[in-house]
C-alpha cells in the first residue's frame, strides 16, 4: 500500500513539475510576440 | 470463480496517465498568438504580422499533433488487440512544443538565441514529463498461429460492415424490423469481442465473419434504396422472419465460442493432469 502511493505520488508530482514547466516556458513565450508590440 | 482481476493501476501496458483527448491545454497558448497577429495586422506592421502567424501556425500544428497523438493513445488503451502507433504523435508533438517555443521567443519575440533555446528545451522536457510518449508495444497477445495483422483487419473490416449496417437501419421507418436488426447487431459485436479476447475463435467464425455479416450488409443496402411504399407487407414479413433466424444463427455463434473456450480450458486440464500423472 506505502508503495502504491508512493508511486502514485511520484507520478502525480512528474505531472505538476511537466505542467509548471510547460506553463512556465511556452506558456510565457506566447506572450512575447504581443510584449515586444506594445513596447 | 470470480471473473473479477486484480487491479493494479500502475501496469504501463494497461493504464495510461492519459486515457482520453482531453487535458490538451495547448491550444489555449494559441490566444496571445492570435492577439498579437491582430493588433500587428491592425498597426500594418507587416513583419510582424508575418512572424507572428508563423509562431500562430507552429502552436497550432503542434497543438494538433498532440490531439491526434492522445487520440491515438486513447484508442490503443481501449482496444484488447491492437498494434501500436505506426507514427509517433506525441513525440513529434513534444519536439515541435520546443521548436514553436524557440522561434516565438528568439524570431517572433526578439529575445537572445540562447534564451529561446533554455525555454524551448524546458518546454520539450515539461511536455514530455506531462504527456508522456507513445505506446511502443504491440498488443498481439494470445494470437495463436493466426496472423496477428489478419485478425486485427478483419475485425476492423467486420465492424466498419455493422457501422455501415446501423446507418443504413436509420432509414428504416418499420420499427420491428429496425429492433430485430439491432439485437442482431448488438449480437454481431458481441462475438467479434469474443473473437478479439480470444483470436484463434476467428477459425471457428470465420464464416459468421465472411457470410452472415455480408449478407446482412447487403440485404440492409437493397432494402433502404427501395421506396418504402413499393415495399410488400410479404416482403417484410419474409425479411422479419430471416432477422429472427440470422438472430438464432448468432446466438448458436456465441454458444459454440463459448464451447470453444470451454474446450480449450479441458484440455489443458487435460495437459496438467498427465504432466502430473508423470
Amino acid at each position: 500500500m506505502l508503495e502504491l502511493n508512493r508511486k502514485n505520488q511520484g507520478t502525480a508530482m512528474q505531472k505538476l513539475f511537466g505542467f509548471l514547466f510547460i506553463l512556465l516556458s511556452a506558456g510565457l513565450t506566447v506572450w512575447y510576440p504581443l510584449g515586444k508590440l506594445l513596447g | 470463480m470470480s471473473n473479477a482481476k486484480r487491479y493494479n493501476p500502475f501496469d504501463p501496458k494497461k493504464k495510461s496517465t492519459f486515457t482520453s483527448t482531453r487535458g490538451n491545454f495547448l491550444y489555449l497558448f494559441l490566444a496571445p498568438l492570435f492577439l498579437s497577429v491582430i493588433l500587428a495586422l491592425l498597426a500594418r506592421n507587416i513583419e510582424a504580422f508575418v512572424l507572428n502567424g508563423i509562431a500562430f501556425g507552429l502552436f497550432f500544428a503542434t497543438a494538433k499533433l498532440n490531439t491526434i497523438g492522445l487520440k491515438n493513445e486513447h484508442a490503443y488503451h481501449t482496444t484488447l488487440l491492437t498494434k501500436a502507433p505506426k507514427t509517433p504523435f506525441k513525440f513529434i508533438a513534444g519536439v515541435m512544443l520546443g521548436l514553436s517555443t524557440l522561434y516565438t521567443a528568439w524570431i517572433a519575440g526578439g529575445e537572445t538565441p540562447l534564451t529561446g533555446l533554455f525555454l524551448g528545451a524546458i518546454s520539450t522536457t515539461g511536455y514530455f514529463l506531462y504527456y508522456g510518449f507513445d505506446p511502443k508495444v504491440d498488443k498481439l497477445d494470445n494470437v495463436g498461429d493466426i496472423s496477428a495483422e489478419f485478425v486485427i483487419q478483419t475485425l476492423a473490416e467486420s465492424r466498419a460492415k455493422l457501422a455501415s449496417i446501423e446507418n443504413d437501419m436509420s432509414l428504416i421507418s418499420d420499427r420491428e424490423l429496425r429492433g430485430k436488426l439491432q439485437v442482431a447487431i448488438d449480437k454481431a459485436y458481441e462475438i467479434l469481442s469474443n473473437i478479439e479476447e480470444d483470436p484463434k475463435d476467428l477459425r471457428v467464425a470465420r464464416k459468421f465473419i465472411i457470410v452472415y455479416i455480408d449478407g446482412i450488409k447487403k440485404v440492409t443496402k437493397s432494402y433502404t434504396e427501395l421506396p418504402q411504399e413499393e415495399i410488400k407487407a410479404e416482403t417484410k414479413e419474409r425479411l422479419s422472419h430471416l432477422l429472427s433466424d440470422v438472430e438464432q444463427r448468432f446466438d448458436k455463434e456465441i454458444l459454440r465460442l463459448k464451447k470453444n473456450n470451454q474446450f480449450d480450458l479441458d484440455v489443458h486440464i487435460d495437459v496438467l493432469q498427465e504432466q502430473i500423472k508423470n
